[in-house]
C-alpha cells in the first residue's frame, strides 16, 4: 500500500492537494481532496453597496473573471425585481459564452492536454505523416453542425490547421530545441517515461504539440467581445439593471458602434473555426485511442449524480428565485439526474426549479472543512443563512504549515460542502450532456431548442466514433474532457446566435442597454434576498444575497469546484474528485499520471474554490503556486 | 459633456463618466493612456464608470456609484458652473475633455492635479 501526494495538481493556480492510498494491484482505496487556501470574500462583502457587489466578487478569479460579476448581477437583480433589456441580456450571454469557449480551449490544450500527450513522444514522430494524419483527422473528425438560419458575415473560414511537413518540420525542431537544452520550462514537471505516453503515435503526440502553441497565441484574441463591451480583461464591468456599454450607431464615440460590433463578430467567428478545425478533431483522436484501449474509468460521482442550473435566457426574465429564470433558457439542463452508470432505464432525472432555490434543497454543511457552525457543523445550511467563520485544526502528521498527511476523520479544506437534497452532486460540461440526454431519452424534451438538439446531434457523433453507448463514454475520465469540448463547440455557436439576435435587435431600433428604474437606493425594498445562476466554464455557479437596509447584509458563493471539490461527508459520502480517483486505475504506483489526469479533466479552479490561509489567522501568507510540485 | 445615467443620450455618446462615479480624474494608471488589449478598449472607453482599482484603499472609497454628493475628493460637478472651486473644476472639465479625445496631453492634466493636491 502506497500513500501518494500530489501538491500542488493544478496547472494554473495553486491551492489544491489530493492524498491517495493505493494498493498494489493500483487501486485507490481512498482519497482525500482538500482546498489549501483560505477564500474570504463573502466575509469582505458585508455592509457594501449591492451595486458595487459584483466589482469585488469578480476578483475571486483572474481567470473566469466575468463569470463571478454575472452570478453576482443577476442575484442582486433577482433581489431587487430588475429585469435588465434585450440587449444586454444578449451581451451578457456572448460575455458568458465567449468565457466558455476561451476557458475550454486553455483548459484542453495548456491545462490538461499534458496529460495525454508528451513532447518527448513527438521527437519520434514524422513530420510527413503528421501531415497526412491532419488530413485524415479533418476528415473524419469534423463535426458539421452549427447554429441554424446564421447571418453569414465572413465568407471563408479563417482558420484552418497547418497540414505540411514543412511545418510540423518546424514544430518539432522547436520542440527538440527546448529538450536538448535541459530546461523543459512549460513542458518540465511530468512523468514523460509513465507508459500511458506510448498510448499514441508519436505524429499524434507531434499534432497535438504543435496545437498546444498554436492555441498560446489564439486563445487571446477569443476575448475580444469582453474588452469591447466590458472594457478590459480581466475583470470586465458590469453593472446592475443591465450593460454599461451604450450603443450608438450615429456616433464614433459610442463604446458599441459598428466598429466595435466588427471586432466582435471576427473574435466570434475565429472562435467557431479554432473548435470545429482544430479543439473537436484533437479531441475525438485522443479519445478514440484511449476509450478503444478499453479506458473507460474515473467516473466516480458522475455515475451516481449530476446537477446543472441550465443557462442563456433567451430574452430578459423576471426574476430567479421567482422561476421565471427557467421559463426560457435555451439550454434547459436545470435539474438532476441519478444512476446514470447503471444505464438510461435505471437514470432518474428529478427538475430543478424555483422552489428548489428558495426551500432546503440547496445547502452547505462544514462537518471536514475548517469552518464552524454554531449549531454543529453536520447541519445544512441554505446559503441565504450561510456563515464563513474559520476553524483551522491543521493536519494529522506535520506542522500546521508543512502538512505530512492531512486528517481525513476530522477537518481537512478550506472547501465547504455543497448539498442537493442531503445528496453529493457532479457539476460541469459533463452534467449538463447526460442531463440533457437523459431528458431526450425519457420524452421530456419533445421540442428541443436548437442548442439542445445539437447536444444530442454531438453525443451521436462521438459514439459513432468510440463504437460505445453514450451510457458506456460520458460517465468517465475521457468523457468528462469530451464534454467539455463539446461544450465549446456548442458556446461558440451560441454566440454567433445572441450576436445575430443583438444585431437585428439594434436594427430593428432598440438600442436599450440599461435599466434604471431601481437604480436609487430609495426604490428598493427594506430587505430582500436573491439568486444568481450561471452555468460557467466548470458547471453550476450560484450567487446568493441577502439585502438590508440598502446594504449587503451576508453574501455567499457556491461554485463548480466546491461542489466538485468538496470534503466528504459522513452521511452523504465522498464528493466528486474523491470519488473520481477512487474510480481510477493507477499503472506506476510512484508516478499517478491517471490521478492528475482525472483530478485535470474536473479543470480544477482552486482560486474561486478556495481561502488563502495562514496556519495561525495573523497574516496572510504568500502560496507558492510552483508548477514543478516541490 | 456629462453622461447622467447609464444608457443615456451622453453615454451613447461616449461623454464624461463623472456624474456616474467616475474615479478616472483621481486614478493615476496608464489605462487611458495604453487601453487594453493593444489599444481596444479600456471601461471608460466602454461605457463604464472608473473604479480607480489600482488606487491605495480603492475598495473602502464606496459606493462606486456614488461620486456627487457622497463621495466628494474632488467636489460636487452639479456645482461646478458656481464656480465652487476653480481648481478642481479645471481639472474635471479638463477631464471630460481628455477623456473623449483620448490624446497624451492627459498626462499633463494628471500631473497639475496632482500639484494642486
Amino acid at each position: 500500500m502506497a500513500h501518494v501526494v500530489v501538491d500542488p495538481i493544478t496547472r494554473i493556480e495553486g491551492h489544491l492537494r489530493v492524498e491517495v492510498e493505493v494498493n498494489e494491484s493500483g487501486q485507490v482505496t481512498d482519497a482525500v481532496s482538500s482546498g489549501t487556501a483560505w477564500r474570504g470574500l463573502e466575509l469582505i462583502m458585508k455592509d457594501r453597496d449591492p451595486r458595487d457587489a459584483w466589482a469585488y466578487i469578480q476578483r475571486i478569479c483572474g481567470v473566469c473573471t466575468t463569470a463571478h460579476a454575472l452570478a453576482s448581477v443577476r442575484s442582486v437583480e433577482d433581489a431587487l425585481g430588475i429585469s435588465i433589456p434585450k440587449n444586454a441580456n444578449y451581451i451578457r450571454n456572448i460575455m458568458a459564452a465567449t468565457l466558455t469557449v476561451q476557458d475550454h480551449i486553455i483548459h484542453f490544450y495548456h491545462l490538461h492536454a499534458l496529460d495525454w500527450v508528451s513532447p518527448v513522444e513527438a521527437l519520434n514522430a514524422d513530420p510527413a505523416k503528421t501531415a497526412e494524419l491532419q488530413t485524415s483527422l479533418l476528415n473524419a473528425y469534423r463535426f458539421q453542425l452549427k447554429v441554424p438560419n446564421e447571418t453569414p458575415t465572413e465568407a471563408y473560414p479563417h482558420d484552418f490547421p497547418g497540414a505540411t511537413p514543412q511545418y510540423f518540420d518546424a514544430i518539432k525542431s522547436k520542440v527538440q530545441a527546448i529538450v536538448q537544452s535541459g530546461q523543459l520550462g512549460i513542458f518540465a514537471a511530468q512523468w514523460w517515461d509513465h507508459p500511458d505516453y506510448k498510448l499514441l503515435p508519436p505524429e499524434v503526440h507531434l499534432l497535438a504539440v504543435a496545437h498546444y502553441l498554436e492555441m498560446l497565441d489564439k486563445q487571446r484574441e477569443i476575448v475580444t467581445p469582453h474588452v469591447i463591451f466590458g472594457g478590459k480583461n480581466p475583470h470586465p464591468h458590469y453593472v446592475v439593471g443591465g450593460m454599461p456599454c451604450a450603443i450608438s450607431l450615429n456616433d464614433g464615440n459610442a463604446p458599441v458602434n459598428t466598429a466595435r460590433l466588427a471586432i466582435v463578430d471576427r473574435a466570434i467567428n475565429m472562435a467557431r473555426t479554432l473548435v470545429n478545425n482544430y479543439y473537436i478533431p484533437d479531441l475525438v483522436a485522443i479519445g478514440n485511442i484511449y476509450v478503444r484501449a478499453g479506458r473507460t474509468d474515473g467516473g466516480g460521482l458522475a455515475k451516481q449524480r449530476v446537477l446543472a442550473f441550465g443557462d442563456y435566457p433567451l430574452d430578459g426574465y423576471k426574476g430567479t428565485s421567482s422561476g421565471d429564470y427557467f421559463n426560457n433558457l435555451l439550454i434547459r439542463s436545470n435539474g438532476v439526474v441519478e444512476n446514470f452508470g447503471q444505464g438510461i432505464a435505471a437514470a432518474q432525472f428529478y427538475e430543478l426549479n424555483a422552489k428548489d432555490l428558495t426551500d432546503d434543497s440547496v445547502t452547505e454543511s462544514v462537518q471536514h472543512a475548517w469552518y464552524e457552525y454554531p449549531d454543529g457543523d453536520d447541519k445544512g445550511k441554505h446559503p441565504w443563512e450561510g456563515v464563513t467563520s474559520p476553524k483551522y485544526t491543521g493536519p494529522k502528521e506535520g506542522t500546521p504549515t508543512m502538512w505530512q498527511t492531512l486528517n481525513e476523520g476530522g477537518k481537512y479544506s478550506w472547501l465547504k460542502t455543497p448539498k442537493w437534497k442531503g445528496k453529493l452532486c457532479e457539476v460541469g460540461p459533463l452534467s449538463n450532456y447526460i442531463i440533457i440526454y437523459t431528458k431526450a431519452q425519457k420524452g421530456l424534451l419533445p421540442e428541443p431548442t436548437w442548442a439542445e438538439k445539437m447536444m444530442l446531434d454531438q453525443i451521436a457523433a462521438v459514439s459513432g466514433v468510440l463504437g460505445v453507448p453514450p451510457e458506456t463514454w460520458l460517465p468517465t475520465m475521457v468523457g468528462r474532457t469530451a464534454c467539455r469540448g463539446l461544450a465549446a463547440q456548442v458556446a461558440a455557436e451560441i454566440n454567433k446566435f445572441f450576436f445575430d439576435q443583438l444585431v437585428a435587435n439594434i436594427k430593428s431600433g432598440d438600442v436599450t442597454t440599461m435599466n434604471n428604474e431601481k437604480w436609487y437606493p430609495e426604490s428598493w425594498p427594506r430587505e430582500c434576498k436573491g439568486v444568481g445562476l450561471y452555468e460557467a466554464p466548470r458547471g453550476a455557479l450560484s450567487h446568493w444575497v441577502h439585502i438590508k437596509d440598502e446594504k449587503v447584509h451576508n453574501y455567499q458563493c457556491i461554485v463548480p469546484t466546491t461542489w466538485n471539490a468538496c470534503p466528504r461527508d459522513d452521511k452523504a459520502g465522498h464528493g466528486a474528485f474523491e470519488l473520481a480517483m477512487m474510480d481510477t486505475h493507477v499503472a506506476v504506483q510512484d508516478k499517478p499520471l491517471e490521478i492528475a489526469r482525472v483530478v485535470r479533466s474536473f479543470d480544477p479552479c482552486m482560486a474561486c474554490a478556495t481561502h488563502m490561509y495562514n496556519a495561525k489567522g495573523e497574516e496572510i501568507g504568500i502560496v507558492s503556486t510552483d508548477p514543478y510540485g516541490r | 459633456m456629462f453622461a447622467e445615467t447609464y444608457d443615456d443620450a451622453g453615454s451613447r455618446a461616449g461623454y464624461c463618466l463623472y456624474k456616474l462615479g467616475c474615479r478616472g480624474p483621481e486614478t493615476y494608471n496608464s489605462c487611458g493612456n495604453l487601453r487594453w488589449w493593444q489599444g481596444m478598449s479600456y471601461p471608460i472607453q466602454s461605457g463604464a464608470a472608473c473604479i480607480g482599482c489600482s488606487n491605495r484603499n480603492f475598495w473602502d472609497e464606496t459606493p462606486f456609484s456614488g461620486r456627487l454628493p457622497k463621495y466628494d475628493k474632488l467636489g460636487d460637478a452639479d456645482k461646478i458652473g458656481v464656480g465652487l472651486g476653480v481648481l478642481t473644476a479645471a481639472g474635471v472639465g479638463a477631464h471630460a475633455v481628455a477623456s473623449i479625445i483620448q490624446r497624451n496631453q492627459r498626462d499633463d492634466l494628471t500631473e497639475e492635479e496632482h500639484k494642486d493636491r
